[in-house]
């Protein structure tokens, strides 16, 4: 609890922000789809095999997990709003529609006739009975729509529309309920209100609802007009993987670029979400760099068959050619710290016995008792690997999940766990990582990725972003996100905390 | 003056004629009342006028002109309906109800209102009526609004089907007196379609007796009370002195089930005589009751009724 009123207090702006973006989002979303759906209903009330081709329809695409249609958008129409929205109308269509068909259809066939005989033209028959006799069911439909879309718009942040999502994926990511609970919390509160105000408008006239429908639309085109006009001339968009220590990366790119060439306009998406997200986004142009690590390029982005090489500088310049070559990107030169796995240890435990390297652990192997990720438990690169690499067998190694294991340490309950060398807790819970002096794991640099086209445009950012090359210890990196996902810190702030200790950047 | 030549009605999905070989005239300013039992033929007829049931041969013409070739909209216009369950709009005031022909007939605003009022005068609604909605009138009340409703535009012909059926007998009472005297009034032609020989007799100037789709005799009231044609408009007019038992006890009974909406033969009001007609020929019986629904009866149900009202009398 304490916990998250800290939050709140901290990250309040950066809190009421994401609701602005959540409800536009979500607005906007529910507009577009009522601005289809209820047309097409009215279009094909008479119309009845059309009209259940359609539901089907529409009922087939509500059943596509949103994050599969996400990631067929993202190639197509790039991320961030636009690609979110269109997912969102995509699923808000059928409640709408569906609510609208039955209640135009199932009006009081006895009503139908009397205004047939009356004579009423087919359009005075829609606006005067049919569609406020149907209101009810079709206000039903939007208030469904609306709830849902508030729901699913969390998954909006995968993609850097940002909303309350990211606080929620941000929570999920960091084993952090307190974000957790703002994110869900926020948005169900969201939806709630957003129902209710939707079943008050119901209750006016329809054409004071009209009346609101056009406003807000009008306002929502002026406030999207304003914001397309505003766009400076040059503008770079920056996106990071989940977590702090992308987010500080991304911030300090910002910083630099924005530093060396004030006519660039740099915007950020941190937290965007897995690696494919990111690579296909910077592929189609959405976003124009990420920082990305050298083992994950081998890893998962080329096609290569050298086995990978445990020397950081030829793993770097074996991705660059690589990603060159197949890809088109140009990959810029990396920074100092190396973000690979690790063994860690209490450094109560390492003092005692003198623990400095992986080699060391020979001395205590039968006092051993391990906690490894799953992954790492199993992946020759992790703990089967390492054991024969340094011949070393420990008393017992048990899998836990990787969000428990430092708890675990930090406990007593294991004494040695598998982590990454720039992993916050190292310093939360006063850990050290032993070294890999055999150089057993795959070197893991991170350097910014940007695409030839866009670099071929921009050269001085070159030089902008190589400033970076060889700075971060691992020690700074674990401070910093030390400071950003356990202090709460804005990750902004220690950006710029860096940059100008390191004289990166003019003092302010 | 309005011609029925030749008319035939024949619905698919049922093999029987619904309407064969209709012929008739009504004259301009009648008070001119089709009769006859459930599955007669006499709604059939009233909604073909209207064009809301199109016949399948024969021709109507309003005033020499066949009703085929005129503007549907306009020609609807100018004729008013009156539905048997009322069917006010109930999203409309009262006064937006009676006004919604004159509305698309383009009347000003000012000629609207008064209309309006005049006519809630001439049926007694208090003015301030105008801007309830229907749910918050009586049945007899909201029958009344139907009513005007369908004199609004000044129309020549009004229809009115079955309007008082669902309506108590006070009220069935009161408002037929009202529609008495609105006739005598206004000198437009009224169109009344009744399964009631007494309310036939009571209203109508000239009286159609329809049965099976055949039109069993046409004439004036004394014509129908002093020269029943045949024993059928004898049998009809003395069976609607007999307090016969109505089909709504079976169905009161549960001796029968709900189907989904489709054409009625009967009526819920109809005699039980009515209904074991129809099933000496057929092996179900489709029956409406005053809330729109549908009821399947068969043989069974109506033997299981007729058991059981014996133990009862016993």
């Amino acid at each position: 609890m304490n916990s998250i009123i800290h939050i709140l207090k901290t990250q309040g702006n950066d809190i009421l922000n994401s609701i602005g973006q959540h409800i536009t989002i979500s607005l906007v979303s529910l507009l577009i789809a009522a601005v289809i759906a209820i047309p097409l209903a009215i279009i094909l009330m008479n119309h009845k095999k059309i009209a259940e081709v359609i539901l089907q329809i529409t009922s087939v695409l509500q059943t596509i997990p949103s994050l599969a249609l996400l990631g067929i958008l993202i190639p197509i129409v790039g991320i961030g709003t636009v690609p979110s929205v269109i997912a969102l109308v995509l699923y808000a269509v059928m409640p709408i529609f569906q609510n609208t068909y039955s209640g135009l259809t199932t009006i009081d066939p006895n009503l139908e006739e009397a205004a047939e005989a009356f004579g009423l033209s087919r359009n005075k028959k829609l606006v005067k009975i049919e569609i406020p006799l149907a209101m009810p069911m079709i206000i039903s439909g939007l208030r469904i729509a609306m709830v849902m879309i508030i729901g699913t718009a969390t998954l909006a942040a995968l993609i850097g529309a940002g909303g309350l999502g990211t606080y929620i994926l941000l929570g999920i990511e960091t084993n952090n309920n307190a974000l957790l609970i703002i994110g869900a919390v926020f948005s169900a509160i969201l939806a709630l209100i957003f129902s209710a105000l939707i079943k008050g408008i119901s209750k006016l006239s329809l054409r004071k609802i009209g009346i609101i429908f056009s406003t807000v639309i009008v306002l929502m085109g002026g406030y999207f007009g304003y914001r397309a006009i505003e766009q400076p001339k040059v503008s770079i968009t920056i996106a990071g993987k989940m977590g702090s220590e992308p987010e500080i990366l991304i911030n300090m790119y910002k910083e630099l670029i924005e530093n060396d060439h004030p006519n660039m306009k740099v915007s950020i998406k941190p937290n965007f979400g897995g690696t494919s997200f990111l690579y296909k986004a910077l592929k189609s142009g959405s976003i124009d760099i990420y920082p990305e690590f050298t083992g994950t390029v081998l890893e998962s982005l080329v096609k290569t068959n050298k086995s990978a090489s445990h020397d950081p500088k030829a793993t770097y310049e074996l991705a660059k050619k690589l990603l060159k070559n197949q890809e088109g990107l140009e990959y810029l030169k990396p920074m100092k710290y190396e973000n690979g796995y690790a063994l860690v240890v209490k450094r109560g435990f390492a003092k005692k016995y003198d623990l400095k390297t992986v080699s060391d652990l020979i001395k205590v192997e039968n006092k051993i008792h391990a906690g490894f990720d799953p992954d790492f438990y199993q992946l020759k690169d992790g703990y089967p690997g390492i054991s024969k690499a340094y011949n070393l067998e420990f008393a017992s190694a048990k899998t836990m999940e990787s969000s428990i294991r430092y708890k675990a340490i930090a406990n007593n309950k294991v004494n040695l766990v598998d982590g990454y060398t720039t992993d916050p807790q190292i310093k939360e819970y006063d850990l050290v990582a032993l070294k890999d002096n055999k150089e057993f794991f795959p070197p893991y640099q991170g350097a910014p990725l940007v695409s030839e086209k866009f670099i071929t445009k921009y050269p001085e950012l070159k030089t902008t972003l190589n400033k970076l090359a060889g700075k971060i210890s691992v020690e700074d990196m674990q401070k910093m996100n030390y400071l950003v996902s356990v202090k709460h810190e804005k990750a902004s702030k220690v950006a710029h905390n860096y940059l100008v200790k390191h004289n990166l950047i003019k003092r302010d | 003056m309005i011609e029925f030549k030749n008319v035939y009605k024949k619905y698919e999905n049922n093999e029987n004629t619904a309407i064969s070989d209709l012929n008739l005239q009504i004259n301009d300013g009648d008070f001119f009342v089709l009769v006859g039992p459930s599955g007669s033929g006499k709604t059939t007829t009233l909604k073909m006028i209207n064009r809301l049931i199109k016949q399948t041969s024969g021709e109507i013409l309003i005033d020499g002109q066949n009703i085929e070739n005129l503007n549907l909209q306009e020609m609807r216009l100018k004729m008013g309906y009156v539905l048997q369950n009322i069917a006010l709009f109930p999203n409309m005031t009262i006064e937006e109800n009676i006004t919604i022909q004159p509305e698309s007939l383009k009347w000003s605003r000012e000629k609207r209102h008064k209309s309006a009022m005049d006519l809630l005068d001439k049926v007694g609604i208090p003015q301030e009526y105008a801007k309830r909605f229907p749910r918050e009138l009586s049945g007899g009340e909201q029958q009344r609004v139907g009513i005007i409703r369908a004199l609004a535009s000044n129309p020549k012909i009004v229809l009115m089907d079955e309007p008082f059926s669902a309506l108590d007998p006070i009220s069935r009472n009161q408002l037929q007196e009202l529609v008495l005297k609105l006739h005598q009034e206004m000198k437009t032609t009224f169109i009344f379609v009744t399964h009631d020989m007494n309310e036939a007799l009571r209203l109508g100037n000239t009286i159609a007796i329809m049965r099976m789709g055949h039109l069993e005799q046409i004439g004036t009231r004394d014509e129908i009370i002093h020269n029943p044609k045949n024993s059928f408009v004898n049998g009809f007019f003395r069976n609607q002195h007999n307090d016969d038992k109505k089909i709504k006890l079976i169905i009161d009974s549960q001796n029968c089930q709900e189907v989904d909406y489709q054409e009625p033969d009967l009526n819920e009001e109809d005699n039980i005589s009515d209904l074991a007609q129809i099933l000496r020929n057929k092996k179900s019986a489709l029956v409406e009751s005053s809330n729109g629904k549908v009821w399947k009866l068969t043989i069974q149900s109506l033997l299981n009724y007729l058991a059981r009202d014996g133990e009862k009398d016993e």
